[in-house]
């Protein structure tokens, strides 16, 4: 039942009960998914099987299909019907998009800083051996528990957010 | 003596040492039931056990599990429940 192009139900976490398509079947027993995002909210991540309801809806997509590929192919099959999801709008994809360019910047930024740190520290080889390999693994979710030295970068962009977060305010006012 | 609004079941007698050497007895609000799962009774981690107008003032997310069922069962029936509501859509086709 798990295969490419599968469309599945997520059962735990906060993405629980929507539905995602099988984009790969990786080793040990997980499977890298997406909903995608704009349409049910499930973010692309890789997946134990566990945490995965198989549906008998199935999809055509090559393996490791973009989130617009599986979009098409959800038009296609006529899966939005099937499954009673709405059909994202231009805005929603859009506002999907710009979020994984966000990310994919703030992971290129990580990977360069660990490897600088590497050649430091010599007394803690096994912490640095460890680090690398997390953040290949979802280098997304371990943005906010980094280092002492990482967390200055880190407050520069929490300082943007406030900024906009005024802006926004100010905004329905003026209308 | 306590005010007539404390003497009743719903206040807790604490034991308070004063500066003065005497043992006061303070009158507290007792706290609510612990929070359970809706079916196997198992407790509920992440609900507050606090008095209501204390759990009004916290925000949404730390109020319950942010997760279909959450604050009501407990992951492993939620998952449960959700895989059966699966099987049960597509019984038909």
């Amino acid at each position: 039942m798990i295969e490419t192009g599968r469309v599945c139900v997520k059962t735990v976490g906060r993405e629980a009960g929507k539905f995602c398509v099988i984009l790969d079947v990786l080793k040990d027993g997980f499977v890298l998914v997406t909903g995608p995002k704009a349409a049910t909210t499930v973010k692309r991540r890789k997946c134990s099987i566990h945490h995965v309801e198989p549906t008998p809806v199935t999809v055509k997509i090559k393996k490791n299909a973009s989130d617009d590929d599986v979009l098409a192919a959800y038009k296609q099959a006529g899966v939005f019907k099937k499954l009673g999801i709405k059909e994202p709008t231009a805005k929603e994809i859009e506002k999907a998009r710009d979020a994984e360019r966000k990310r994919l910047a703030k992971a290129k930024t990580e990977k360069a800083k660990p490897e600088a740190k590497k050649k430091e520290p010599e007394a803690e080889p096994k912490k640095a051996e460890e680090k690398p390999e997390a953040e290949k693994a979802a280098p997304a979710k371990k943005e906010p528990a980094k280092k002492k030295q990482e967390a200055k970068t880190v407050k520069k962009p929490a300082a943007k957010k406030a900024v906009k977060k005024t802006t926004k305010k100010a905004e329905p006012k003026k209308k | 003596m306590p005010t007539p609004a404390q003497r009743s079941r719903s206040f807790r007698k604490r034991r308070v040492a004063t500066p003065g050497g005497k043992i006061n007895i303070h009158y507290t609000k007792k706290k609510p039931a612990v929070p359970k799962c809706g079916s196997c009774g198992k407790r509920l981690h992440g609900v507050p056990r606090a008095l209501p107008s204390d759990v009004k003032k916290l925000p949404k997310s730390r109020k319950r599990p942010e997760r279909p069922y959450g604050g009501n069962l407990c992951p492993e029936c939620a998952r449960q429940k959700i895989r059966i509501k699966n099987m049960e859509r597509w019984e038909n086709d």
